[in-house]
């Protein structure tokens, strides 16, 4: 196990390590770098200025070299990166990492709620549609799963948006919580800090839902043939020979087995929603890490776009290696290692 | 105040039926927002207008006064923050307005004026090409004089100071000055220049005061103590972050937001908004027009760019881009002015003899015949047998430009010219391909940059560093019939007709060398001007009520903020 632990943990290192240098090369390969995308805002916005003043204005804002010879921006990105520094923002003026730190609780919010109620769902569904397998339920309810599946979520969101907040009025139509509404996370505050909570979550709640509504249909889909797959089983025939109520063997034997594989997808889920929130985030103008890689790539901020990248990056490995580690602990029968 | 309510209606009256204003001091206060969008995320918003990362750029038209304002309906300078003004051949005096307090209590003084003067110049203003800086003194609490390096005509110097904000108080701002007085970068005590400064919470001088920035709004408070302070029925001003054009227009839509200030806004949206919301056009004084690299084996011949002229409908560009919006350039030389007729107007006796260039493939073809091109299979080749082939840039995200260009490209494309349109995205356009190594044959550029005076689009045009460095084009001499004739050889100096238009003594000197450069323009075509742009500005009148159209008022930048100044833009009784 302990080798296994080792070896696991190099691959961790060594895939967020190839990743980030893949996307620092990749991004700097853009047409384009941040005193270009300084110039084209300035002369987008001030047509009057004069070239002396946009020049004085690029040369301020930009606290970066991009000038200096690849190699030597990637060394010391890295060595700054290794310090824990992910560098200052070119755009925002303020350092990459509280920029991540004031927008991640909020996409990490949205998507951890939206990935729970999609995952309840799903895998509900998905048992219920195993076990009736074959009725009138079972083939509905696997239509409308691969339906729901294949459309993308900001489809469902920009149909929510427009439906439920701008033309019925339910819903708002952006935001993280009300301007009237002051944050408040205090113990020993309990009503303003459940009424806070309550807002945000009604200033989530369509982003949450169309990202379920996608993601429950992919998760049903694999119970049922999981849940198909074990209900087959030679144990489960003993089961009911041995007269065990029907509630402990849906629970104990089919749902058991069948949830395993389910957990590693969920924790990879969550790492590629994050990346996936970018676009959900512009249509409900929802000021998460989404929004500040959309104005990072626009600005070509590269130190913001590498530490948005990164924390994706790490969390979609962070996922795979902890759903690998703590597989074992779930199932023994996948437990691997020293002890075999 | 019942007198009045016949006047206060609902709002549902068509674009047609006016409303008549009530006079402010009859108003009664009502307490609440007029509420438009920004695209900050309130958050991360900064005040110093010298960082452009994250400064409000709307919000600072409520928040500070600008120096003078420009009525664009009759082309007159409106006081501001300066309430007058006399300009002679060696020096200016500007005479503070009365009254104006900045938001920390402090009186606003001529101290302050030459404050911002001197910062403006110290940070690149083209102002320091004829004002010298070190004359700039507050001769008494209010008043302020400067001498000029050379004179320079009143309506100009104006455009200059209609693009400075009183926004520089002494807290924020005079140790920056004084670095800069005594020889250093412009460094504040913290080693921070003037474009990294930030600033929070900003001292304003307008008559909206900082309130707080709060989860996606940022929240402005009527001024009391401002002299325009009564002519306001309402408490606050409210700015929400929207980002994208088409959340900005279903809030306003839905009756969420009160007015957009400045947006592109298709017909098709425009027709879709409810009748109580008010649209505003207003002169942009800038427009898109053909940029050429006259370095280009092609296109630095005169001939091709004067055939490609006569083979583009300016008409059916402007009309594809933005039919409401967007006017074709009448007479390509230079001069804005095409959305009132105007621009003609400078031309006087000689516009007969100016170009037109009407679509005439014939006369297209005889110049590029002329330039040593010939038609093979359909499509030019010149001498070399090279095809006259060239990539078209635009940016992206000017949807009215792309539309424009492929309007221009199947003209170009029907006649043999094998015009291929290339998106750019913005950084890459500006960046690398106008400003940067990556270069162009041919691209889009604005061929004025929004001061209406002829003579700042020439000297754009004609002798700008732009001119130069990006169009490679040679200004030292070129040699054309003389102004309106066909025949004849003579020689024009940009440089020295732009130095004797910015000191012509009269309206007919003046006009005399506008027409000498316009011609160069027009005979050159060192750019060729295609349309010419209006903003559009929306206010919704259902909890507000707004001047028509044809105020004067409302042809200032922008109607969702210099009415209010007014009382011409006025909060309804709940």
């Amino acid at each position: 196990m302990k080798r296994y632990l080792v070896e696991r943990t190099g691959q961790l290192v060594v895939t967020i390590f190839a990743v980030m240098s893949l996307t620092f090369f990749l991004i700097r390969g853009l047409p384009g770098g941040p005193a270009d995308a300084i110039r084209a805002d300035l002369i987008q916005n001030n047509p009057e200025m004069s070239t002396d003043q946009i020049n004085r204005r690029v040369e301020a804002q930009l606290n970066v070299m991009p000038d200096a010879p690849l190699h030597e921006q990637y060394v010391s990105y890295v060595a700054a990166l290794l310090r824990g520094d992910m560098g200052q923002s070119i755009s925002q003026g303020a350092p990459v990492t509280e920029i991540i730190a004031s927008a991640a609780p909020w996409t990490i919010f949205m998507i951890g709620t939206a990935v729970a109620f999609a995952f309840v769902i799903g895998i509900s569904a998905g048992a219920i549609m195993a076990y009736r397998e074959g009725t009138k339920f079972d083939t509905n309810s696997t239509v409308l799963a691969i339906l729901m599946n294949s459309i993308p979520d900001y489809i469902y969101g920009l149909i929510f948006l427009w439906g439920l907040s701008y033309q019925l009025g339910v819903f708002p139509t952006g935001g993280r919580f009300s301007s009237t509404t002051e944050p408040t996370v205090n113990p020993l505050a309990p009503v303003e800090t459940l009424t806070f909570f309550g807002d945000a979550l009604y200033h989530a709640a369509l982003p949450i839902t169309s990202i379920v509504f996608v993601a429950w249909g992919g998760w049903a889909l694999g119970m049922r043939g999981n849940s198909i797959q074990v209900l087959g089983e030679d144990y489960l025939r003993v089961a009911r020979l041995r007269g065990l109520p029907q509630r402990r063997i849906a629970l104990r034997y089919v749902g058991r087995n069948a949830i395993l594989p389910m957990y590693t997808s969920m924790l990879i889920t969550i790492g590629f929603l994050l990346g996936g929130s970018i676009i959900i985030e512009q249509v409900f103008a929802y000021p998460g890490m989404g929004y500040y890689m959309i104005e990072a790539l626009q600005l070509r901020d590269y130190p913001l776009m590498m530490g948005v990248f990164l924390i994706i990056t790490i969390t979609v490995a962070l996922g795979v290696y902890v759903a690998d580690l703590t597989y074992g602990m779930i199932d023994p029968r996948a437990s691997v290692g020293d002890s075999q | 105040m019942s007198s009045l309510a016949g006047c206060f209606g609902n709002g549902d009256d068509g674009p047609g039926e006016e409303e008549e204003l009530p006079d402010p001091s009859e108003t009664e206060f009502v307490d609440t927002e007029f509420v438009t969008p920004v695209v900050v995320p309130p958050q991360n918003m900064q005040f110093n207008p010298y960082n452009d990362s994250n400064y409000p750029w709307r919000p600072g038209l409520v928040l500070f006064d600008d120096l003078v304002y420009l009525e664009k309906l009759d082309n007159t300078f409106r006081p501001g923050a300066v309430a007058d003004w006399t300009v002679t051949e060696s020096d200016v005096t500007l005479e503070l307005r009365d009254g104006l307090t900045w938001h920390n209590g402090t009186d606003i003084t001529a101290e302050d004026l030459v404050r911002k003067l001197k910062l403006e110049i110290h940070d690149g203003s083209n102002l320091g090409n004829y004002v010298d800086l070190d004359t700039i003194v507050a001769s008494d609490d209010s008043t302020v004089e400067m001498e000029l390096e050379q004179t320079v005509g009143e309506e100009m110097l104006l455009n200059f100071f209609m693009e400075i904000t009183l926004d520089t108080p002494a807290e924020y701002y005079q140790e920056f000055l004084e670095d800069f007085e005594d020889g250093g970068e412009g460094e504040n005590a913290d080693g921070e220049t003037l474009g990294e400064f930030t600033i929070e919470e900003p001292i304003g001088s307008g008559p909206f005061a900082f309130e707080q920035t709060v989860e996606q709004e940022l929240h402005l408070e009527r001024f009391e103590d401002h002299p325009d302070a009564d002519n306001i029925n309402f408490s606050g001003y409210h700015c929400r972050f929207l980002d994208t054009n088409e959340g900005r227009w279903q809030e306003l839509e839905a009756g969420e937001i009160d007015g957009l200030h400045t947006v592109f806004t298709p017909p098709h949206i425009v027709d879709g908004f409810p009748d109580h919301v008010r649209e505003f056009l207003l002169e942009s004084n800038f427009g898109m027009g053909i940029l050429w690299d006259h370095d280009h084996k092609h296109f630095g011949q005169r001939e091709v760019r004067q055939a490609i002229a006569h083979v583009i409908d300016r008409e059916t560009v402007a009309s594809n881009a933005g039919p409401n919006t967007e006017a074709p350039v009448s007479t390509p030389s230079g001069i804005l002015g095409n959305h009132d007729g105007t621009a003609d107007e400078w031309l006087g006796d000689h516009a007969d003899g100016f170009n037109q260039y009407e679509v005439d493939t014939d006369r297209a073809a005889e110049l590029l015949e002329s330039a040593g091109f010939e038609r093979e299979d359909g499509t030019w080749v010149d001498e070399d047998g090279d095809v006259l082939e060239f990539p078209v840039k635009a940016p992206s995200g000017y949807s009215d430009w792309v539309d424009a260009i492929q309007t221009f490209n199947d003209a170009l494309n029907d006649f043999g010219i094998e015009a291929e349109f290339v998106s750019r995205d913005e950084a890459a356009f500006w960046g690398q391909d106008i400003y940067g190594d990556e270069g162009f044959d041919v691209a889009l550029h604005e061929w004025a940059n929004v001061q209406r005076h002829p003579y700042f689009s020439l000297e754009w045009l004609l002798d700008s560093w732009d001119t130069e460095n990006v169009r490679n084009y040679d200004n030292s001499e070129i040699e054309l019939p003389p102004v309106g004739e066909e025949s004849g050889s003579e020689t024009f100096v940009p440089e020295e007709d732009l130095q004797e238009l910015a000191t012509a003594a009269d309206a007919e000197e003046e006009r005399e060398y506008v027409q000498r450069l316009a011609w160069v323009v027009n005979q050159d075509l060192v750019m060729l001007p295609v349309m010419e742009k209006q903003d559009q500005s929306f206010i919704s009148r259902d909890r507000f009520m707004a001047a028509s159209t044809d105020d004067p008022d409302a042809h200032v930048d922008f109607p969702t903020t210099y009415l209010v100044r007014k009382g011409k833009l006025v909060a309804r009784e709940e």
